[in-house]
Order: C-alpha cells, then structure tokens, then sequence
C-alpha cells in the first residue's frame, strides 16, 4: 500500500535579501515525511539545512523570503495560511529542536515553566495539571528527579539534560512531526547516544515522523529511513537509506562517503573532494557541484540539470551519474 | 625510536575563586597525573570527551599554562623550569633533583652507585651535580639555568600548536606574510627581506597555497585555507613536535580530508612528530599510530592503534567506540549506553572516576583507584579488572 506522507516539501525556494545580493539558501528542495519514519537531511555547513527547517515553520528572518513552493501539511499548504493559523500549528503540529538548546530555552524562566507554558499554549488544561504532565515528560525524557529539576533554570543543567529538556517542551503536545536540527551537534558522543537512543524510543511510542538535519553521515546511517542529501540550496540525491549508503549516484554523495574517516573499514588515504563548498553569493554558473566535480564535462559549466529517477525512490540531479558507477568499479579499492 | 616528548605525573587544578576576597574555593581538577611519551616521527592521538583535560595538556605542555606538578622532559632535557621565574625555578631543581641526588647518595653509599641507578635526564643532571659542580647546589642551579633565554627561544621553535578555531586563531589585522613570517624573524632563521619573502611563500606552497596570497587578510580566506595558514605558521620554524589541538574538527566534512592528508603528507616531508588532540575517535584512529584515551583528567588506556581497536580493554574505551555512529547501514552495532552525564572534574568520583556511569563497577571501584597496568607489551589500561 502507498502511504501518504504527512509533510511534503515541494519545488521550495526561500531567498535572504541582503545587502550583498539575494542569497539563494534554499533553492529548489522536494521530500516527503512518513508518519513514523525519519528522514534524514545531510549536507555540509550552509547548505540550506537548517533555512528548510525555518521556512517550514515560516520562523525566518524579516530578511529571507519563501518565494516558491508549497509545504504541505496533511494537504494544508503552510506557505498560504495567514499567520494565526501557522501558529496554531507551531509547536502542536510540528515541533523543532535546535543544536544549541540553550538558544531555543529562555535562560530567565525555570524549565518547567517554559514546558508548562507550552503544554497550555495548545492544551485545555490548567497551570497544575500542567505541571503534572510536565513532570512526567521530563522523566520520560530520562532527566532524574524531574520534581527537583522542573525548578531549575537552564543554565544549571548540562548540555545533555538541556537537550532532553528542549525534547520534553518539543514532545509535549505530541506533534505529527519533529524537526530535529543537528540536535547532538553539540554533545559529546556518549550523550549523543542516549539522546538518539532516546527519539528512537518516543518515536516508536508516539509514532511521529523525524526530520533529523545533520552533517553527520554516521548518524544518517544509523536512524534514516530514507535520505535527502542536499549541496548548495538544492537536493542533489534522494533515496531510501540503505540504496544511498550501498548505491550513491551523485559525485558528491560518492565523494563524501570517501572523504570520513571511519571506524568500520581499514583506510590508506582519505578521498580529497578539492576545492571549497561555494559561497551563496557567488554560486557557479550550471551544475553547482561543477567546480569540484572529477566527472564534469562540458555541459556542466552551462546547464544545470533536474532531479533525474534513477531507481525506485532514488533520484539524482547529475548528467552523468553512470560515471559514478564506473569509477566505483574501478576505486573502490584506492580508498577501503 | 627515542621519546622526543616524555609526561611525567602532569598536574594542572586551576582555581575557582569567590566572594570579596576572591579567595579559593575549590580546585578544577583538569589534568591530574598524567604519564605518556611520544616517541619521534609517530602520531599520537589524545582522545576524550568534552572537558576531560585534553586542551588543558596542550596548554600546559606549551608552557601556556605553567604545570601544578609532574615534569615535561623534551629530549632528555627536562623543560618543566625554563619558564618559570627565578626563584621558583631553582625551588623546582632543588625539590627535583637534589633532594633525589642525596638521598639516594645516603642509601647507595656511593656517587657511581647513584649514577648506575638512574637513567635518561636523571642520570645526565646526576652526573653534572656529582662530577661537574662537586655537589654544589647553587652551581648546579646555575648550571641548568645558564643560557636559558636561548633554551626558552629553542622550546619555543620546536614546539608548536595548530588549533581548532581558524577564524580566531589568525590576527586579522596582520597579513598572511607577517602570521606566517613573524616566528622565522623573530628567531632569526632568515636574513633579510628577501629570504623571509622566500621562506613564507615555501610554507606556504607546502600546505598548497599560493605565495602570491601572502599580501591578503585572513578574512579573504576560507576556513580550510585559514587552517592551511594555522598550519603553514607552525612549520615555518621548522618544528620539532607539533600539537594539534582539534586542528580539523571546525572544518566541512569535504574540507576536513583535505586538511588530515595535507598533515599526512607534511609529517612524512618534513619528519614531523604530532599530538594530535580530537574527540573525534575516528579522525583519532586515522591519523595516529599509538592512541591514549582520557576520562576526566586521568589516562584511561593507552595503546598501539590496532591493539586498542581490536582488543579495546577499558569499559570507557568500549563505550565510547560503540557510541559512534558508523555510516553504515548494513552494520547493525551492538551499542553501550552509558549512564548518567560526566562527572565534574571539581568533585571527580572516588577510587575509579569511571565508577559512577560504569556498567561494570564493583564494590572495589569506588574505594580505590585502579593503577595503570600493562596488559600486553605496549597495552596499558586503569581498571581494576581488565586482564
Ligand atoms: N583557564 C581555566 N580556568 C578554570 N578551569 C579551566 C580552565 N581551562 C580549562 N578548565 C577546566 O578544565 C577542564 C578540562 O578542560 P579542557 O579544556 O582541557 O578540556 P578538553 O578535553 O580540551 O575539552 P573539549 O573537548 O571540550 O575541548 C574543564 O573542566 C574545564 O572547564
Ligand atoms: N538570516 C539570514 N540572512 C542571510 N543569509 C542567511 C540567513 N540564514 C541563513 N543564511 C544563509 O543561507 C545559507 C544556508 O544556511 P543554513 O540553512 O543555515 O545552512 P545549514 O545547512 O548549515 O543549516 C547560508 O549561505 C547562510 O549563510
Ligand atoms: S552534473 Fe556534471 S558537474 Fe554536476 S555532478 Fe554531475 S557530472 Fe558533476
Ligand atoms: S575500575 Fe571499576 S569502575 Fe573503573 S572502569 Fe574498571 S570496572 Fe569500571
Ligand atoms: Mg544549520
Ligand atoms: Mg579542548
């Protein structure tokens, strides 16, 4: 049976209108989100990660634009409703975490006061109920003795408590989707692992869907289902997890799977994929990754090519991805 | 293979002060009694989550901050006093030195009973204070405090740092040629003009950037190239040991394998010796040949990469490799997951530090603290049932 996907990012463009030029962060983004799936978004710093995840929440900056596209939330386009409406849906529908918790948490209220506020902002319940449903989140979320810790203001938990809190306040209307943001970006791997562990066993239970953005191929692997891999404002390849890991088409997907270090396999030299990622300001001309490209020809310089099918559910925005396959064959053993 | 860089008992608390009279409170424990040596030409690779002493033994070995106790001995010289004032410094010989001299003296009856006793630093300064000085203690201060401005000037020409910040790590104020050239100036490793302009575009075509960009600022560069400058500082004096401290974890992804292969290839050329400081354990076992992970202050293990991967012995060590994701769907890991947050290293656990997120402690593990012990040749590991 086909499922239907619970939020649909489609044809997304959101501009920053600066003093230096239009930058185009987010330039032509399509996925959709299952309901008790996780889809992964992975790409290097500036991308356009973290300005999808705005735009679908419509929390941008006076300076940046939604100029085309829709976000479809159970077939309700986000883009058009007025903003009442959105934000009837912020925090209810759709939650977010970010990296840095301590940004997203106001450091001079009491972490229970902020989930309190939150739980009443969507839910018909008073102050004591509330805190009561407050205190059963944090201990779902592991804080320990969350009767003491309700009273504490942010900057007296740890990193790792502070992402937990921020996971308590994002779960506490139970939204259809959660968007994480590089949520252990900042957290020693230890905490990490708990804290996945952790969305891993609320999702089972509430059965919503993750956008999990991250630059982290590791984490990707491990709690995709399915894989959006995006390069400079665009999605360059889109498959489901296992076809992406074993099975990459784009040169850059390629490239930076052979560009980490890894724990798993024996590696005598680290691929270099040369050059830098391109400032947004000054994008290169046709296929964005050309500059950096080793399969580029000609064509590449001038036009820019579409997401092209390549397998079911796996497509791929390159002309010659068949070069890729090639050069598989003949460098898998330059690099493992 | 000789130690270029030898770690005795390093003790580094800073103080936490409050009230009016900013008076001492409590002590941060960052490094507490740390041992290893680093032999010459190897990578050694210093692992360890957030806050467990990794930046601060960069520092200390830097002379960054000065050491609250243990020895740092660079090859065979012991270093520990050349930075610090006068007094403390012949204080430090005295305790250091001579009161170990005479009281061996006094148990082995004899100068050359002493002398056979002892080895490496211990038996060259033995030897000056015995045979050189006549057992003089004021000479023999002297002695290892003649010349020092040119020691200090040595120390701070082979030992070098490349940190993780590009962006703050470069003045940017100043130009590329003069972050680059001002260490071979300041040494006088170039005459003239001509030969420091000769120098800095060297270094830096040796980390793959043009000569013609020595003119610019750092804010006309890209991180990876910045970290590229960082890096072309440190070796235009000609290093003898490098610390690199996070050097590539700011970086992209795609950015970061160009950086690790470029520190690669300049090891080989240039017969670098690294301490390559990351918590990143994958970064870590590319790049290094022997590996010494860290909790809260204290080696936990440390071994030869391969046997440390294979063969992980300490419940630290194997939690934190399995905490690691591998981009790998195919793999389905066995994953430990530890309790609880780092302790803080004001108030570390008692006995083993490990003892309260460990899933193998015992009674014993928080009434003593496990010794370092050698399992295997080379495989030493502090837990009181590793075997
Ligand atoms: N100047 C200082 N004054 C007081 N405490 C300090 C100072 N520098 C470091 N510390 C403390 O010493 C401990 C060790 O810090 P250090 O910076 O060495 O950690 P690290 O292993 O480098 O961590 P990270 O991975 O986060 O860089 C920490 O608890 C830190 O807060
Ligand atoms: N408020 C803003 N004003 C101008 N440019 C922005 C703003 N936010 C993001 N950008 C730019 O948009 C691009 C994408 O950014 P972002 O989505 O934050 O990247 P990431 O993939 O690292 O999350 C970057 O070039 C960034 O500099
Ligand atoms: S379209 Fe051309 S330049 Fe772009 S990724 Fe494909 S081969 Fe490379
Ligand atoms: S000594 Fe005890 S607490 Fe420490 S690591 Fe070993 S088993 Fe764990
Ligand atoms: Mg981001
Ligand atoms: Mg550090």
């Amino acid at each position: 049976m086909e499922k239907s996907p619970v939020l649909s990012v489609k044809n997304l463009k959101t501009y920053f209108y600066t003093e230096d030029g239009i930058v185009k962060a987010v330039d032509g983004v399509d996925f959709d989100v299952y309901q008790g799936e996780t889809l992964g978004i992975v790409g290097e710093s500036g991308c356009g990660k973290s300005v999808t995840a705005l735009s679908i929440l419509r929390i941008l900056d006076e300076k940046g634009r939604i100029v085309e596209g829709q976000v479809l939330l159970d077939a309700v386009d986000l883009t058009k409703i007025d903003e009442q409406e959105m934000r009837k849906i912020r925090g209810k529908d759709i939650a977010i975490i970010f990296q840095e918790p301590m940004v997203a948490l106001n450091p001079v209220f009491t972490v229970g006061e902020q989930i309190v506020e939150a739980i009443m902002l969507h839910q018909k319940v008073d102050e004591k109920a509330a805190r009561v449903m407050a205190i059963d989140l944090l201990r779902k979320v592991g804080i320990p003795e969350p009767e003491k810790r309700i009273d504490q203001y942010p900057h007296e938990l740890s990193g790792g408590m502070r992402q937990r809190a921020m996971i308590a306040m994002a779960l506490s209307c139970k939204p259809k989707v959660l968007i994480a943001d590089e949520p252990t970006t900042a957290l020693d791997v230890t905490i990490q692992a708990q804290i996945m562990e952790l969305m891993k066993e609320l999702q089972r239970e509430y059965g919503m869907a993750i956008m999990l953005i991250t630059h982290d191929l590791g984490l990707i692997a491990e709690n995709a289902d399915r894989v959006v891999v995006m390069y400079a404002g665009k999605v360059v390849e889109y498959a489901d997890v296992k076809t992406l890991f074993n099975d990459p088409k784009h040169p850059y997907t390629w490239g930076l799977l052979h560009a980490i270090p890894r724990l798993d396999i024996e590696q005598t030299r680290l691929y270099n994929i040369p050059g830098v990622v391109p400032d947004p300001l000054h994008f290169p001309s046709g296929c964005k990754f050309h500059p950096r490209c080793e399969f580029k020809e000609e064509r590449c310089t001038r036009e820019e090519p579409e997401l092209i099918k390549v397998g079911e559910n796996h497509t791929v925005r390159c002309f010659f991805w068949q070069k890729v396959d090639e050069a598989k064959m003949r460098k898998v053993g330059e690099f493992m | 293979m000789s130690a270029i860089l030898r770690v005795e008992n390093l003790v580094k608390y800073f103080p936490i002060r409050a009230g009016v009279f900013k008076r001492v409170v409590a002590w941060v424990k960052a490094v507490d009694g740390v041992s290893f040596e680093v032999n010459e030409g190897e990578t050694v690779g210093l692992v360890g989550e957030s806050g467990c002493g990794k930046t601060t033994i960069g520092m200390v070995l830097l002379r960054l901050y000065e050491p609250t106790s243990g020895r740092i001995i660079i090859n065979d010289d012991d270093t520990t006093y050349y930075f610090m004032p006068t007094l403390r410094a012949r204080s430090y010989i005295k305790k250091t030195y001579v009161d170990k001299f005479n009281t061996m003296l006094k148990k082995f009856g004899s100068k050359d009973a002493v002398l056979n006793a002892l080895e490496g630093v211990d038996k060259k300064y033995a030897e000056i204070f015995f045979n050189e000085v006549n057992s003089s203690v004021g000479k023999f201060c002297s002695s290892l405090l003649s010349n020092i401005d040119e020691k200090r000037r040595q120390f701070r020409k082979n030992v070098q740092i490349v940190f993780q910040d590009p962006y703050s790590s470069l003045n940017p104020r100043l130009r590329i040629k003069s972050i680059v050239g001002e260490g071979p100036a300041v040494h006088k490793l170039v005459k003239g003009e001509k030969e420091l302009i000769d120098r800095v575009r060297s270094v830096l075509e040796d980390v793959g950037i043009s000569g013609d960009y020595m003119y610019r600022f750092p804010h006309e560069f890209s991180g990876g190239q910045r970290q590229r400058i960082g890096i072309a500082r440190a070796l235009a004096l000609s290093p003898k040991l490098v610390i690199a401290d996070e050097a590539v974890s700011a970086l992209d992804v795609s950015i970061r394998s160009q950086i690790i292969n470029l520190m690669k290839d300049l090891q080989h050329e240039h017969k670098l010796t690294y301490l390559f400081i990351s918590h990143d354990l994958a970064v870590i076992k590319y790049v290094s040949d022997r590996i010494i992970v860290m909790y809260l202050g204290k080696i936990v293990e440390t071994a030869a990469k391969k046997d440390l991967f294979d063969n992980p012995l300490h419940p630290y060590t194997r939690a934190l490799m399995s905490a690691i994701p591998i981009p790998n769907p195919n793999i389905k890991k066995e994953r430990i997951i530890l309790k609880g947050d780092v302790p803080s290293p004001v108030n570390p656990p008692s006995g083993c530090r490990f003892h309260t997120r460990c899933y193998m402690a015992q009674e014993i593990c928080s009434k003593e603290e496990p010794q370092m012990r050698e399992i295997t040749p080379g495989h030493w590991v502090a837990c009181h049932f590793a075997k």
